[in-house]
C-alpha cells in the first residue's frame, strides 16, 4: 500500500479518536469551530482515501483547503472570544490588535494581489492566508499572556499544536512553489506525517483528564472556569 | 519567503508564550486577588517584612555595642550579617514588585498609591529617585501607569539603598560606617513600607469593587 494512503488512514483513525474524546470528555462545546474543522478534516480524508479516483484531485483539494482556511480563522476568533469573554479590557486590546492587523493586511492585499484571478490563486496565496491565521493565533496568545488569562487547556492545545503544523505546511507549499513538481511527493509525505502528529496531539489533549485547580469557588465562578 | 519568515517568527512566539503559560499558577494569582484572602496575605507579608527589619536592626545594634567594646572584627562581622539579611530581602522585594507590576494588569481599577517624597529619605540617591517619582506622578495620566512606574522606581530604590549600605560597610572609620549604614538602612525600611503599601493597594483594588464587576471590567 502507498505510504501516503497508509498515513491517510492513520489520520482518519486518530481524527475519530479525537472527536470521540471531545464528546466523551464534554469538551466538544468549548470550541465549535474546532469540532467543525475536525469533522471537515475527517470527511475530506474519507472521501480522498476511499474514493481517490473521484476526489484525489487538485480541484477538490482547493475547495477543501478554502474551507479549512475559513475554519482556521473561525477557530482563532472563537478561542479569543471565549478566552476573553469575562475580560472586556483584554478583549478590547485584542480587537485593537486585530483591527490594526486587518488594516495592514488589506492594504498589502490591494497593493500586491493580482488584479486578474487565475485558478491557482488560492494555492499561490496559501502562505499569506496561513500567515493571517497564524498571526491571529499569535495576537491571541500575546493578549492571553499579557493579561494573565487562565486559558482553557483544550484551547491551549489547539493553538500550541496548530501553529507549528502551519509552519510545516507553509514550508511545504513554499518549497513546492519554488522548487517545482519534482519535489511534490516528498513534500506531500512530510506534510502528511506532520498532520498525523498534529491530530495525534489533539486526540491526546481531547482525552486528557482535567487538572484540578486549587482556587475558591468565588474565583472559579467569576472566571467561569468550567470543569476546573 | 517573507511569509514563511513571518509564520516562523509567529510560531516561535506562540510556542514560547503558551508553552510557558501555567494555567494553575495564573488561576492561583486570580484567587489571591479575588478569593477574599487579601487581608490574610497582607498580614503575612507584614510579618515577613517585620522579621527582616528585626534581624537587620538586631545585627546593627550588636555591631554598635561591639564598637563600644572596641571589638572591631566583631563590628565588621555583624555589619556584614545585617547587610546579608537585607541583601537577601532585596531580592525577595524585587521579585515581589515584578509580580505586582504583572498582576496590576489584572486589576479593573487601581487606587492611587501614596507618592514617594524626597522628605521620606536621607541618602542623596534615594532623594533624587523620589524627586523623579514625584515628577513622573505629575506627568503620567492614569492611576495604573503611575502604579506601575512607582513599582519600577521602588525596585530601583531597593538596589540603590543596598548599594549605599555596601559602600558604607567598606569605610575605614567604623563609627562613620555604622552611621552611614544606619541611614541607608532607614531608607531601605521606608522603601519596604512603600512596597507593602503597593501590595495592599493592588489586592484591595481588586477586592474593593464587586468581584464580578471587577473581573468584567478587566
Amino acid at each position: 500500500m502507498d505510504s501516503r494512503l497508509l498515513i491517510g488512514h492513520a489520520v482518519k483513525v486518530v481524527l475519530v479518536l479525537a472527536l470521540v474524546g471531545l464528546y466523551a470528555r464534554g469538551r466538544s462545546g468549548r470550541c465549535h469551530a474546532m469540532v467543525a474543522y475536525l469533522w471537515a478534516a475527517l470527511l475530506g480524508n474519507a472521501l480522498t482515501t476511499f474514493w481517490p479516483d473521484i476526489f484525489f484531485n487538485y480541484a477538490f483539494w482547493m475547495r477543501r483547503q478554502a474551507l479549512f482556511d475559513v475554519l482556521k480563522l473561525l477557530i482563532g476568533i472563537e478561542i479569543a472570544l471565549r478566552a476573553f469573554r469575562v475580560f472586556p479590557g483584554a478583549r478590547a486590546a485584542w480587537e485593537s490588535l486585530l483591527a490594526a492587523s486587518v488594516l495592514i493586511a488589506t492594504t498589502f492585499g490591494f497593493w500586491f494581489l493580482p488584479r486578474d484571478v487565475p485558478y491557482g490563486v488560492v494555492f499561490a496565496h496559501q502562505p499569506q492566508i496561513i500567515a493571517a491565521s497564524v498571526w491571529l493565533f499569535t495576537i491571541t496568545s500575546l493578549v492571553i499572556v499579557h493579561y494573565r488569562i487562565p486559558i482553557d487547556p483544550w484551547h491551549r492545545a489547539i493553538l500550541l499544536a496548530f501553529v507549528p503544523y502551519l509552519l510545516v505546511f507553509t514550508t511545504v507549499l513554499t518549497a513546492m512553489n519554488n522548487l517545482g513538481v519534482a519535489i511534490d511527493p516528498a513534500m506531500g509525505f512530510l506534510d502528511s506525517v506532520a498532520y498525523l502528529v498534529l491530530v495525534a496531539y489533539w486526540a491526546q489533549a481531547a482525552w486528557r483528564r482535567e487538572e484540578s485547580l486549587e482556587i475558591s469557588p468565588a474565583t472559579r465562578r467569576a472566571l467561569q472556569l468550567e470543569g476546573a | 519567503m517573507f511569509w514563511l519568515g513571518l509564520v516562523a517568527l509567529s510560531t516561535i512566539a506562540v510556542c514560547v508564550l503558551l508553552g510557558r503559560h501555567d494555567r494553575a499558577a495564573v488561576a492561583r494569582e486570580w484567587d489571591m486577588m479575588l478569593g477574599g484572602r487579601a487581608s490574610e496575605h497582607i498580614r503575612s507579608l507584614e510579618r515577613t517584612c517585620e522579621l527582616d527589619h528585626l534581624m537587620a536592626d538586631d545585627s546593627w545594634q550588636a555591631a554598635s555595642q561591639a564598637l563600644k567594646d572596641d571589638d572591631r572584627p566583631e563590628v565588621v562581622r555583624l555589619l556584614d550579617l545585617s547587610y546579608q539579611v537585607l541583601e537577601a530581602a532585596t531580592v525577595n522585594r524585587r521579585v515581589r514588585l515584578r509580580a505586582v507590576r504583572v498582576c496590576a494588569r489584572m486589576a479593573a481599577a487601581m487606587a492611587p498609591a501614596p507618592p514617594l517624597l524626597p522628605v521620606h529619605f536621607e541618602t542623596t540617591e534615594l532623594r533624587t529617585l523620589a524627586g523623579v517619582a514625584t515628577l513622573l506622578q505629575q506627568i503620567l495620566v492614569s492611576a495604573h501607569e503611575r502604579f506601575v512606574v512607582q513599582a519600577h522606581l521602588l525596585a530601583l530604590g531597593f538596589v540603590l539603598a543596598l548599594r549605599a549600605m555596601r559602600r558604607a560597610r567598606g569605610g575605614r572609620d567604623l563609627a562613620t560606617a555604622l552611621l552611614r549604614f544606619d541611614v541607608a538602612k532607614m531608607d531601605w525600611r521606608s522603601l519596604d513600607e512603600a512596597h507593602v503599601e503597593m501590595v495592599r493597594i493592588l489586592l484591595l483594588s481588586a477586592a474593593a469593587s464587586p468581584r464580578d464587576v471587577a473581573v468584567a471590567r478587566l
